[in-house]
């Protein structure tokens, strides 16, 4: 069992940092997701492991949410304006800004427009990022279809970049 | 035959289409030159927005990610991981693109630094031997400030020179409760006392001082010796500095629009601060976020601001004493996903 996990580990690590990765924007939850993923995988190895895999992470993901939401902290949550950058062209600050940009019209999109958009982007077939999503297999491409538009729309418009946040 | 779905059209970019549809839909595309404009238009979005997620994975590394694999963490991982798995610094997530590669052969900001390590050890050694020699013979009031202590170098080296901070616990240490004086403030996040706000550095007995020197001086000789581990990770340190001060600054200036002018916050330069310098003017104790490194500690009015870089910006964890209570603000860069602000949220301690 262990070496089949192993095996899972090799094949399906990287691929799932990457997702949840570009899904939080965050490496150390990203890590630790994934090291989630593969303890439950350990527990019960699952029989078709690539949606069963990303499937979990997506719902780790989801539950962690949750939590936190459930946990009314006496905490008062700002976010501030975009910054209003002062230096010169640097291809840094640009492509920061652009990473920026993209992370904030992917927050526009519904839970699950985002996941089926970052599921495909990992390569899966409509079978897979059916099972990983619980979606009907014949809506994935009308899903796809319509998480591009509306990301690339957002992406243009500045849609969520600017907003105050609750 | 009625026009496409868009969903068949992305299905057929994306090579879902069996082949008993195939044929259809292909003879449809050539008598209809509508669903071939819808087919362009949808391989524009498909193609953009698979352009837009891969640029995700060319955010900058954060510090200390530099050869530190998942499987090396985690001992089960790290026995029964198969010895073709790469450690993170060559994961291609995190492997910078090839564009980037001149601004890592930068020389890494923090390198720039290593110098003051020795210095500001020199210093506070010499300090606390002052010090000591004062104690000795009895000149050592509590209250009495030591002269050479507020021309010590050490604040203004720990903030350019972001590295490893001491661990949560140890920045929990308990320290002496401040003046009754700084309880007074009003409830949050209400205006700073002027006398605060002008006095970054409290005032301590000459013991202290020479501790906190001290024990900043040891916090510099880490930093400098992280350097040479953890450089390559941030080569960009300076550009993400500025970053942030450009960030925080428009914060700031929000902060004080939504609260008032005077605000604690708004009327004041924010200077950076030593840990030991945040948790002193906190009144003894702190709050990080747990899994996360601060990049530095900045002082604005009453404000304490511990300041950690995110792939969205930085993001400042503000907080202050306002009688007993410790208030605290997350100020999270706009575009983070409410999920991460969550578990930032969350992991607060």
């Amino acid at each position: 069992m262990t070496e089949f996990v192993a095996d899972l580990y090799a094949q399906f690590r990287e691929p799932l940092i990457r997702m949840l990765y570009r899904r939080t924007g965050d490496r150390d939850r990203a890590e630790e997701l994934t090291q989630e993923v593969f303890a439950r995988a350990v527990a019960a190895p699952p029989r078709n492991p690539r949606p069963w895999l990303f499937a979990v992470a997506l719902n780790l993901l989801r539950e962690e949410g949750r939590r936190a939401t459930r946990q009314g902290r006496r905490l008062e949550l700002y976010r501030g304006e975009q910054p209003q950058w002062t230096e010169g062209p640097d291809e840094a600050l640009l492509r920061d800004e652009r990473v920026a940009k993209v992370r904030a019209a992917l927050a526009v999109l519904s839970e699950r427009d985002r996941d089926v958009l970052l599921l495909q982007a990992e390569g899966m077939n409509y079978d897979d990022i059916a099972q990983a999503s619980g979606l009907a297999k014949g809506a994935i491409g009308t899903t796809l279809a319509r998480a591009r538009r509306r990301l690339v729309d957002a992406y243009r418009s500045g849609e969520g970049h600017r907003h105050a946040a609750s | 035959m009625p026009h496409l779905d868009e969903g068949i059209l992305h299905a057929l970019l994306d090579g879902e289409i069996g082949s008993p549809e195939i044929a259809g839909i292909e003879q449809h595309l050539a008598e209809c030159e509508a669903c071939r404009g819808r087919l362009e238009e949808a391989r524009r979005f498909r193609t953009e927005a698979l352009g837009m997620l891969e640029s995700l994975d060319e955010a900058t590394a954060p510090l200390g990610m530099a050869g530190m694999g998942v499987a090396e963490s985690v001992p089960y991982f790290a026995a029964a991981m198969p010895t073709t798995m790469r450690p993170m610094d060559q994961d291609p997530v995190f492997t910078p693109a090839p564009a980037r590669a001149p601004q890592r052969a930068a020389p890494p900001a923090r390198r720039r630094w290593r110098w003051v390590a020795p210095i500001g050890l020199a210093t506070a050694a010499l300090l606390a031997l002052v010090v000591r020699t004062r104690t000795d013979v009895g000149s050592g009031a509590p209250g009495t400030p030591v002269a050479a202590a507020p021309t010590t170098p050490v604040p203004t080296v720990v903030a350019e020179a972001p590295g490893k901070e001491p661990s949560a616990p140890a920045l929990e240490a308990r320290r002496p409760s401040p003046p009754a004086s700084r309880s007074t403030a009003r409830k949050p996040p209400g205006p700073a006392p002027a006398a605060v706000a002008a006095q970054p550095e409290p005032k301590a007995a000459n013991g202290q001082v020479a501790t906190d020197a001290l024990q900043r001086a040891e916090h510099q000789v880490v930093v400098a010796s992280e350097t040479a581990v953890t450089g390559a990770a941030a080569p960009k340190s300076s550009s993400l500095g500025a970053r942030s001060d450009a960030a925080l600054g428009k914060a700031a200036k929000s902060f004080d629009r939504e609260f008032g002018a005077g605000s604690a916050i708004g009327d004041a330069r924010p200077v950076a601060i030593s840990a030991d310098g945040a948790i002193k003017t906190l009144g003894g104790s702190i709050r990080l976020v747990d899994g996360l490194t601060p990049e530095r500690y900045e002082l604005a009015g009453i404000v304490v601001r511990v300041i950690y870089r995110t792939a969205w910006g930085p993001l400042a964890l503000e907080q202050w004493r306002a009688g007993n209570v410790l208030a605290q603000r997350l100020v999270a860069p706009s575009g983070t996903p409410e999920d991460s602000v969550s578990a930032w949220k969350e992991r607060i301690r």
